[in-house]
């Protein structure tokens, strides 16, 4: 309840609940509709009626109600991921308005927000309870190794825009927060397992106490996925996934909660590689199977030290290792976090905090890719401030604040953020905000110099072209410039909306230089480099408009609309390529329809619609998927489904940018069964 | 690169001095305001439900919410109902630290401590015409009578209505059409 995941979690979860709170799922009171407020008052006094609108997170975070929500937050419940059928993390995040999902193949996803998608997309950063996930090898995230007992998420919860005041350099184009439940909330056994056409997933928790005020759980599970196709044949994308962990939460106090958890995998993933070769075709089609391991340990300590102050410390300790044909990757983190919440004044909530990151990388270097050095440490060190000024009590509210970084890539960053909020009444809000954000530089654009193609030439002799990284590449950054709007039209139906002007500089670019001849290796040929510069400038532009009807309490409709364009524009001497990839790798328009209905309390149908336009880049045509499943309750123990994905279509490709060697397949219906039991 | 390195240990020496700054007084959790709607919350619930007469000892007995498992409620519950009245009835508030050491109570709350011992609970609050109230997952499956629940950050109830008339206790119209429904 109070902040257990810290600073991260509370500052989402008050921007989410905000969206709620400003939805106004509260019911009207006789006296008007006004906000109750929460301080020392005898509560016994008053009402059931008033009694159920008080909020009832922690008291900081009450303070920012309607009036932290001046940013575009959605929040997938654990509702809305039971009801979707989707059994993984990346899958989950289709729902979210504003984000572009795509499957490139079995276990390999580009996902992004408000444009820029790619394998290994850049300007999102990704939590998961606290954690940052995001790598600094190609600046992205490796979306296979994000997994959970799915019935265990408490929710996914995606700022679209900047977040980078508070949560740092990479939250660019958005924040995915993914947070687990509490130890005490999954006590008891748990037991789920799926049957698809498609893969294999069997998952165990158990959750006990350790004592009175300490509880925790472990949990194993794991996938067994097959080969998605090809359009003329089988892929070689199957994928197996073992995984493990534990948390513990000790409700140490009134005022101190502590937890420790952690998590391990190890899979097994099947992919075929296009690997440029320096003789005709000049591709060759690699069969690989790679193992790829990792794991966590975090503490985290909340204590509160009064009705308006709070603060949490969190240290965590992360490893990955990835070895395939192109590279092999090993990267230790440790990150000390701090963040302080307290009431300067009446009206002005401050929250502060820092962090410190220190990294630890070792690359093999292999044919298509070398680093050097092929070791290097990194460090991030960084500090926020931001201020909450309430300028109206519940009508206007101001929020100032910036992040300070210094990192071993990029030296010195400042993002700062301004935000206004104003509810005229209980059913309107709307706001603005102008934020700066940089996406600092990765391993791969200081370090590297990797294989981009291979191709043949005029004079004969094979061409191959190398990107080469330079220490003087800079941070991407980006001026964000958002409106929002959110109403409750009626008790049932609330509309959420919001645009954006995102102006970028510096963006990632290709310059290409002088052919020299190389016959390392051989045979003899061309060797053209592209020099990694910030040579592309340009511009987003869209909004997303999202809606929730409780046509009846048993049948709810909700649905949503995204708009995105992107405009590109390259430096004197830059290579397109870069520019036309990006421009064409988000699709333009997407929406989305899902109804929730529960016919009895114990059989519910949930349905959802998704259209999502084409992509110029790499010609992926626009598709519809239909997703449909049934769920029946035989006993308040045991949940079975049954479902279809993809009904309408056999197969469809969903992304292909040619940046990366990994081969693309087509993502496939898929029917599916699913048992859930608990104890 | 040098200049990088510095900066970075300033704001490291900057953070150092900052990390061992504690705030001011202790003044009431965050977690006291849950308790304090709990509170308000249960003695509404004293208002509104009606309990058969053969409830209570006498005309002037008291009326007695007992808390199990919980020292915290049962502190906020005390502060929060004392003076006030049930009816007529002077409110005691009783703390018991097991089931095993449960007394006759009007409305009983119970912590998720004693999850493993809902049984006992049960069967004693349908004897004695007990109010059940309790927080955990679970609580109205195992017959509990109403369970609180947190939703959008605010307070809410659910109510087992099966549980509830077996233990011969009335919740009054303007109670339910706040409470959500527990079905099997």
């Amino acid at each position: 309840m109070i902040g257990s995941n810290g600073r991260r979690r509370g500052m989402m979860l008050g921007m989410a609940c905000a969206a709620v709170v400003t939805l106004g799922l509260a019911r009207p009171a006789p006296g008007g509709d006004a906000p109750v407020a929460a301080d020392s008052q005898d509560f016994t006094s008053m009402s059931l009626e008033d009694l159920m609108k008080v909020e009832i997170t922690s008291v900081s975070k009450q303070k920012q109600t309607v009036a932290e929500a001046p940013a575009a937050v959605t929040a997938i419940t654990q509702d809305d991921i039971r009801r979707s059928g989707m059994n993984n993390i990346p899958e989950l995040l289709r729902l979210v308005p504003g984000l572009s999902v795509a499957q490139i193949n079995g276990s390999h996803w580009a996902i992004s927000s408000r444009g820029f998608n790619e394998l290994y997309a850049n300007k999102l950063e990704v939590l998961m309870d606290g954690r940052s996930v995001y790598t600094p090898l190609f600046s992205g995230v490796y979306w296979d190794t994000i997994d959970y007992i799915i019935p265990d998420l408490d929710r996914i919860e995606v700022i679209r825009g900047p977040g980078a005041t508070l949560w740092g350099a990479n939250a660019v184009n958005g924040v995915i927060n993914i947070t687990t439940k509490s130890a005490r909330d999954t006590q008891g056994f748990l037991l789920s397992g799926e049957a698809s056409t498609v893969d294999y997933v069997g998952g165990v928790r158990y959750g006990g106490k350790l004592d009175d005020n300490t509880y925790y759980r472990v949990y194993a599970k794991y996938r067994n996925a097959d080969d998605f196709d090809l359009p003329d044949g089988d892929g070689h994308d199957g994928w197996d996934a073992l995984r493990g962990g534990f948390r513990v939460d000790r409700y140490a106090s009134d005022q101190d909660v502590l937890t420790f958890q952690g998590d391990g995998y190890s899979q097994r993933e099947g992919q075929t590689y296009n690997l440029p070769i320096l003789l005709p075709p000049f591709a060759h089609a690699t069969d690989d199977t790679s193992n790829y391991s990792g794991g966590n340990v975090l503490g985290r300590w909340t204590h509160t030290i009064s009705d308006t102050s709070e603060f949490s410390v969190q240290l965590y300790y992360d490893r990955l290792q990835r070895s395939d044909v192109q590279l092999g990757y090993t990267l230790d983190t440790a990150d000390l976090d701090f963040q302080h919440r307290f009431e300067l004044t009446k009206g002005q909530e401050v929250i502060w905090g820092g962090d410190l990151r220190y990294q630890s990388d070792h690359i093999r270097n292999t044919a298509v890719g070398t680093f050097d050095p092929n070791s290097r440490e990194s460090y991030l060190v960084s500090g926020f401030v931001q201020d909450n000024i309430t300028i109206v009590p519940e009508r206007l509210h101001f929020i100032l604040g910036t992040k300070l970084e210094t990192n071993s890539y990029s030296g010195f960053e400042i993002q700062p953020s301004a935000r206004v909020l104003y509810t005229p009444n209980d059913k309107n809000s709307i706001w603005g905000a102008v934020s700066r954000a940089v996406r600092t530089p990765s391993r791969w654009e200081e370090d590297s110099r990797i294989v981009f193609g291979t191709m043949p030439t005029q004079a004969g002799l094979a061409g191959e072209l190398d990107t080469v990284g330079r220490t003087g590449f800079d941070s991407e950054q980006m001026w964000a410039y958002e409106i929002g709007y959110r109403v409750q039209a009626s008790k049932a139906l609330t509309v959420d909306a919001a645009a954006f002007y995102n102006s970028y500089d510096r963006l990632r670019s290709g310059t290409v230089g002088a052919p020299s001849l190389s016959v390392d290796p051989l045979p003899p040929h061309l060797n053209i480099p592209i020099t990694l510069k910030n040579g592309i400038n340009g511009a987003t532009y869209g909004f997303e408009v999202a809606a929730n009807w409780n046509v009846t309490p048993a049948w709810r409709v909700s649905g949503s609309y995204t708009f995105l364009m992107t405009e590109l524009h390259r430096g004197f001497g830059v290579d397109p390529t870069l520019e036309r990839v990006f421009e064409g790798t988000s699709p333009r328009n997407q929406f989305q329809v899902h109804t929730y209905y529960d016919i009895t309390k114990n059989f519910e149908i949930n349905a959802g619609l998704y259209y999502v336009e084409n992509l110029r880049t790499g010609d992926i045509p626009s598709y519809v998927r239909i997703d449909a499943g049934a769920t029946w309750r035989p006993t308040s123990n045991v949940e079975v489904t049954v479902g279809v994905q993809n009904l309408l279509d056999p197969q469809h490709p969903e992304f292909n940018s040619g940046l990366f060697f990994n081969e693309t397949t087509e993502v496939p219906r898929v029917v599916y069964g699913q048992i859930l039991f608990k104890l | 690169m040098m200049v990088k390195r510095i900066s970075s240990l300033i704001l490291v020496g900057a953070l150092a001095l900052l990390l061992p700054w504690r705030g001011g007084a202790r003044a009431d959790g965050g977690a006291s305001l849950e308790y304090k709607l709990k509170a308000a919350f249960i003695y509404n619930f004293a208002q509104f439900v009606e309990w058969p007469g053969d409830a209570f000892g006498g005309p002037s007995a008291p009326f007695v919410i007992g808390v199990v498992g919980d020292p915290s409620l049962a502190q906020m519950l005390e502060q929060a109902v004392k003076g006030k009245t049930a009816g007529k009835r002077e409110i005691v508030v009783k703390y018991y630290a097991g089931v095993d050491a449960i007394q006759r109570s009007h409305i009983l709350f119970v912590a998720a401590s004693e999850r493993e011992r809902m049984g006992d609970v049960v069967r004693r609050a349908f004897a004695d015409s007990t109010l059940t109230i309790g927080d955990f997952d679970g609580f109205t499956a195992a017959s509990g009578m109403v369970r609180f629940i947190t939703e959008d950050n605010r307070l809410k109830f659910e109510v087992n209505l099966d549980a509830t008339n077996q233990g011969h206790l009335k919740f009054s119209a303007q109670l339910l059409k706040l409470a959500r429904m527990y079905n099997k």
